[in-house]
């Protein structure tokens, strides 16, 4: 039997497809099988980060209206042979499935696959609900930021009204250098108001862009920091106890005090 | 200004830290407005023991600072109007 979690966030472009896929990737190159859930109807935006938009057949909304086996639509990673993405039809609208279809369609899913990720939509709408209502188990996604962790915190809030089993936070683009200038919150100013257990912290790093060109999650990449980040949360949601990525204020020497000291002064 | 151990003044993320504290519990508060009913009807339970009032006269509210002012911190205040005090408790002795 497997486990059915949400990936969701409330606040759109914080990174929560990303995040879907380097997890999912991560699992997998662990050697479990996985399904991605691209529930973002209309805008679906899974495939082209995992590559895979040139292999989409059928999509999930005709696998609910009973158009073809979900095993039809699921299509398979390029590399990794037990990583599948169900993807969401482009033409769509949210609507286009019902809550009590999604349940039905991860139950038919749950006992084949080790691990059954959904990318949820942003906002917390009919998309929303379709997206949560087959999980027990959810990863927020946030960035360091006020209007991020707000919506963050509402949408925890709506998790635990309905009795979620686990919600753990991924704080996603966190800049060190600026977190060191006091200029971005850090982890604990965001943990001390959602007060969820943390999965993980991601640095902001280029590589994900560059993934994101290629159709390559940055888990994949050694030199992608971000993509050590989800490899270490892969193996945390494995129960492997990895520590955090240090993201801590560093101890300047003289010369770089006064190098700050000047930039300030500008 | 060479004095290099001093901590620089706040920046941006301690503002965005105290924004989002506000923000968050009124955002809180305003989900689930009946918590300050709550609040109003168990101070009354208590006030009662000592007081006597008009309940129609009570106020309660949540003062939000901007967050940009160090030290200013959210702030419940209640305004109690009291028509007479309760004998019952008149030098040390359990009244009644």
């Amino acid at each position: 039997m497997g486990e059915i979690i949400v990936v969701t966030s409330g606040k759109g472009g914080v990174g929560k497809t990303t995040t879907t896929a380097n997890i999912g990737t991560g699992l997998a190159a662990m050697g479990k099988s996985v399904v991605l859930i691209d529930m973002d109807i209309g805008l679906r935006n899974l495939d082209v980060i995992l590559g895979l938009e040139r292999h989409i057949v059928y999509d999930l909304v005709q696998v609910v209206e009973g158009r073809c086996r979900v095993k039809q639509a699921l299509v398979k990673d390029k590399r990794h042979d037990n990583l599948y993405l169900l993807p969401a039809p482009q033409t769509r609208d949210k609507d286009a499935v019902t809550p009590e279809q999604m349940l039905k369609l991860c139950s038919s899913l749950v006992d084949d696959y080790d691990y059954i990720l959904i990318d949820c939509p942003a906002g917390i709408e009919q998309g929303f609900r379709n997206a949560t209502i087959a999980a027990n188990k959810a990863i927020i996604v946030a960035t360091p930021e006020v209007n991020s962790v707000r919506d963050a915190d509402r949408v925890v809030g709506l998790l635990e009204s309905v009795n979620f089993e686990e919600i753990r936070l991924v704080l996603n683009r966190v800049r060190p250098d600026m977190v060191r200038r006091k200029e971005m919150m850090d982890m604990d100013a965001v943990t001390n108001v959602l007060a969820i257990d943390v999965l993980g912290i991601v640095p902001d790093d280029e590589h994900i862009i560059a993934a994101g060109n290629k159709g390559e999650p940055a888990v994949s990449d050694p030199a992608s920091p971000a993509g050590l980040a989800y490899a270490n949360i892969a193996q945390r949601i494995l129960d492997i106890n990895v520590p955090m990525l240090e993201i801590v204020e560093k101890k300047l020497t003289f010369g770089e005090k006064l190098k700050e000291l000047f930039r300030k002064g500008r | 200004m060479f004095n290099l151990d001093k901590s620089p003044i706040a920046g941006s993320g301690d503002i965005a830290k105290n924004r989002l504290d506000n923000i968050i519990m009124q955002d809180r508060m305003e989900r689930s407005p009946q918590v300050l009913e709550h609040i109003k009807s168990e101070i009354i339970a208590v006030m009662e023991n000592y007081l006597e009032f008009d309940e129609s006269q009570i106020e309660i509210d949540l003062w939000m600072p901007s967050g940009k002012v160090a030290g200013e911190a959210p702030t419940l205040t209640t305004s109690f109007p009291i028509k007479a005090w309760k004998r019952r408790y008149e030098d040390g002795q359990e009244g009644e």
